[in-house]
């Protein structure tokens, strides 16, 4: 992997124009999403180190609107990914308009207009993950040892969902400062849309869930830096002066 | 066919339509790709697989998968490039579907996190 920066990292607390990472800075900035994992268990008193990240982290008014559930069970897991699998080719048959001319013609309008209605759920790049999917060609969840879901409580203070993030990346950060890897998995709304799997995995309301978070020890070091789309940051100093700067050249 | 536009930008794109779809484009380099298979493994939207190499090398090389002409699997996230142990990976185009779901991509350009 390329740029790993194994030189002398910069001490806490401290800065300097250009100097090296710090070492929050670096989990940061060569975390990847790992989705292969080893078959090794992670042990019980690791993963409550990584969920105590999760518990401290901010939230608008205090309010802690999250709750997690941890699976370690295997067979569960793997249920879970064949159940999505189901769920999506059922799904997909309904909207993947692109299987045939008839399909073509019949299909389209309704799926533009599913679109309409779920533009971010039918945005083209889960779309195109879950054509794979239906097709037998990906898996939504990857084996890993632990799967930590991550619960909403609708019940918060001003945009739930949004404390929810907080609380998880914490826990993801946490856990590529220990080796473990994550992978953030949006593909559980899939399964939550089945009203069984909600019972199942006992998801009532208030709570809801949207996303999960996998982990475990990373089947071969993809942990590095890579690009990102260079930003244009409008500045407001003093006077009201505006400027635009090119954040990250 | 229902016109759900709210103007020529609120259109929802054919996500099998090259013109409406620009999907990400990455290049292999097969001179430096030692057919290792990281990036097949890594990539996040699972755009990519093994293919058999045409020449007479006949090694088996990554290639890059398409839903429909011109429409690959492709975000182009450049994970795959950053991964690759020997540099054959280029990302070629972004990803930037269209009409409605096109963004106001504030620059072209990419880079790597900068220390400031
Ligand atoms: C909320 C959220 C949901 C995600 N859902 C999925 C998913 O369902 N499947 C998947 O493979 N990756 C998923 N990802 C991971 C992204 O694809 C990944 O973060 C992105 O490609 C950037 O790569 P990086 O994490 O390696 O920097 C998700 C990420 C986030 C933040
Ligand atoms: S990671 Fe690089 S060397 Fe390995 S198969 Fe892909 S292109 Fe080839
Ligand atoms: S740029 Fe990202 S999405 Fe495109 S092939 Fe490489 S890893 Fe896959």
């Amino acid at each position: 992997m390329a740029k790993k920066p194994t030189d002398g990292l910069s001490p806490l607390y401290t800065y300097q124009e250009g100097m090296e990472w710090n070492p929050v800075e670096k989990v940061i900035m060569e975390r990847r999403s790992i989705r292969a994992f080893k078959k090794e268990p992670v042990p019980n008193s690791l993963i409550r180190r990584v969920l105590e990240a999760g518990r401290f982290a901010p939230s608008a008014g205090n309010a802690q609107p999250w709750k997690f559930i941890v699976v370690k069970d295997q067979e569960l897991i793997a249920e879970m990914d064949r159940a999505t699998a189901k769920l999506t080719k059922f799904m997909m048959w309904f909207v993947d308009y692109n299987r045939g001319p008839i399909r073509r013609l019949l299909l389209a309008p309704f799926t533009r207009f599913m679109t309409r209605f779920m533009p971010n759920k039918l945005h083209p790049i889960p779309f195109n993950l879950l054509q794979q999917i239906s097709a037998d060609k990906a898996s939504s969840f990857y084996n890993p040892p632990v799967m930590i879901l991550l619960l909403i409580d609708k019940r918060g203070v001003g945009v739930p969902a949004l404390d929810a993030g907080i609380c998880g990346q914490n826990m993801v950060l946490a856990a590529h400062s220990l080796g473990l890897g994550t992978c953030w998995v949006g593909m559980m709304t899939v399964l939550m849309m089945n009203p069984l799997w909600r019972r199942k995995l006992g998801i009532k309301s208030p709570y809801e869930l949207t996303d999960c978070i996998l982990m475990g020890w990373p089947k071969g070091d993809y942990d590095g830096e890579v690009p990102r789309e260079v930003q244009t940051v409008e500045w407001i100093e003093a006077g009201g002066v505006r400027r635009v700067e090119r954040q990250g050249v | 066919m229902i016109d759900l536009s709210f103007g020529k930008n609120g259109k929802i794109p054919n996500y099998f339509k090259s013109s409406d779809m620009a999907m990400g484009i990455v290049v292999f380099d097969p001179g430096k790709c030692s057919a290792c298979g990281v990036c097949v493994a890594i990539c996040p939207a699972q755009g990519l697989k093994f293919t058999k190499r045409e020449d007479a090398l006949k090694k088996r090389l990554p290639a890059l998968m398409e839903s429909a002409p011109g429409v690959t699997l492709c975000m182009g996230c450049g994970d795959c490039a950053a991964a690759c142990p020997g540099q054959a990976i280029s990302v070629k185009r972004g990803f930037n579907a269209g009409l409605f779901f096109r963004r106001l991509a504030q620059e072209p350009t990419v880079s790597l996190p900068k220390k400031y």
